[in-house]
């Protein structure tokens, strides 16, 4: 880490954000809890690897999403998804506006396969671009943008019916 | 471009923000003013984004949280220059230190149960490394500058890991050297080697002991006296000679 870098700053300024894009990955406190302190830990001690301070935040949630990631196992490829996809997921009707509580949204997230939940996240939760988004989880622009429209179509549609499966990725 | 492909552009796109700006995104809006049913859903999409962000940002974050995370980095080694409180802190050691050497015969301590015990209280204190690389070659060379010992030779299972920095300690008048290194599976690994001449009663084979919150191994070897001390148990630390 660089000299000019506080982190105890760093803590203050990004805890919270990170804690809740860990808990809308994984849903479970206890686990959200380790994914936040295992990443303070690594900046404290890989830190000085990040010649850029001004992109500590970015660091943070793509050092948080990779050990997630990590955790579960998942170093399949994941296929480019295109738009047209999106179409069949959209639900028709609205989704009711008493529907939008996080603790609705986090059990019908959830369920929400685990490559459309991290963009679907971060497009929430911070004021990131597609670009921003797209580099904290490494993988191509339109990539995001197909994977947020197909994460906010699935969401939706699990709101309107709680009772369908959730969406799933086609891995190549 | 029809309404159910305005649909799936606009669905992905944040009221008030640059992701209304995108070519696809505009020419979407455009197509809106034509469509009084798009125009409704987006209405309702916009409402519930707002509603889903604020949900979002109304997560209860865990109290405690950002205590834990200052504690668990308080216990890691932090580079000196990280450390506000260093210059005060190392006053008061140099004056603590200066008071020791004046009230306790330095003769009397030169015990290699001394010795151990004073490296390991202060890596378990926040203590600061000269030279933060990964580079062993540098570390040595550091090492040297310092008149601490430099000319060791590491067992096999310490050569491999990779190295994170070093320093040099004060023991009686002379220095001691300390390679911290990446144990890999359980944090840092501290070891401290000295002049073999400089301690008294050190063990030539293998000896281990826990020592407060640490397991240590020491040995001599080639006129030198080595400590390793890290948090695992003792057999880790013996996969590591």
């Amino acid at each position: 880490m660089r000299g000019d870098m506080d982190f105890d700053g760093l803590v203050a300024r990004h805890y919270a954000a990170l804690y809740r894009f860990a808990v809308s990955l994984c849903g479970r406190e206890s686990e959200a809890c380790d994914l936040v302190q295992e990443t303070f830990y690594l900046l404290a001690t890989k830190g000085h690897q990040l010649e850029d301070t001004s992109k500590a935040k970015s660091w943070l949630f793509t050092t948080l999403y990779r050990q997630f990631v990590g955790s579960r196992r998942r170093f399949a490829r994941f296929p480019h998804q295109e738009l047209s996809e999106v179409e069949d997921e959209i639900p028709p009707a609205p989704v009711p506006p008493d529907r939008a509580d996080w603790e609705t949204v986090s059990r019908s997230l959830a369920r929400v396969d685990e490559v459309f939940r991290a963009p679907v996240a971060l497009f929430y939760l911070e004021d990131y671009s597609y670009l921003e988004i797209a580099g904290i989880l490494d993988v191509p622009l339109g990539t995001v943008k197909s994977r947020i429209a197909r994460g906010i179509a699935a969401l939706q549609k699990l709101l309107v019916e709680p009772d369908r499966a959730g969406p799933k990725t086609n891995r190549e | 471009m029809n309404s159910a492909e305005a649909k799936k552009i606009l669905i992905a796109c944040r009221p008030g923000t640059d992701d209304l700006r995108t070519s696809e995104a505009v020419e979407a809006l455009e197509w809106m003013r034509r469509d009084a049913e798009l125009l409704r859903w987006w209405e309702q999409q916009r409402a519930w984004h707002d509603r889903v962000r604020e949900s979002f940002a109304g997560i209860p974050v865990p109290s405690g949280l950002h205590d834990r995370i200052l504690a668990r980095a308080k216990i890691i080694e932090v580079p000196w220059w990280r450390q506000r409180v260093v210059w005060p802190a190392a006053a008061v050691l140099v004056l603590l230190a200066a008071l020791a050497v004046l009230l306790w015969p330095s003769r009397d301590e030169a015990t290699f149960q001394t010795f151990r015990s004073r490296m390991v209280r202060n890596v378990l204190r926040q203590y600061s490394m000269g030279i933060v690389t990964n580079d062993r070659e540098q570390i040595r060379s550091y090492l040297e500058a310092q008149q601490a010992p430099a000319d060791y030779l590491l067992p096999p299972g310490l050569e491999r890991l990779p190295a994170l920095g070093g320093g040099a300690l004060g023991w009686q008048e002379r220095r001691a050297s300390m390679v911290c290194l990446d144990s890999q599976t359980q944090g840092t690994l501290f070891l401290f080697i000295v002049e073999g001449a400089s301690v008294r009663g050190a063990p030539v084979r293998p000896e281990f002991a826990a020592i407060k919150s640490l397991m240590t191994v020491s040995w001599s070897s080639g006129g030198k006296t080595f400590v390793l001390a890290g948090t695992g148990s003792e057999d880790w630390l013996r996969s590591f000679l």
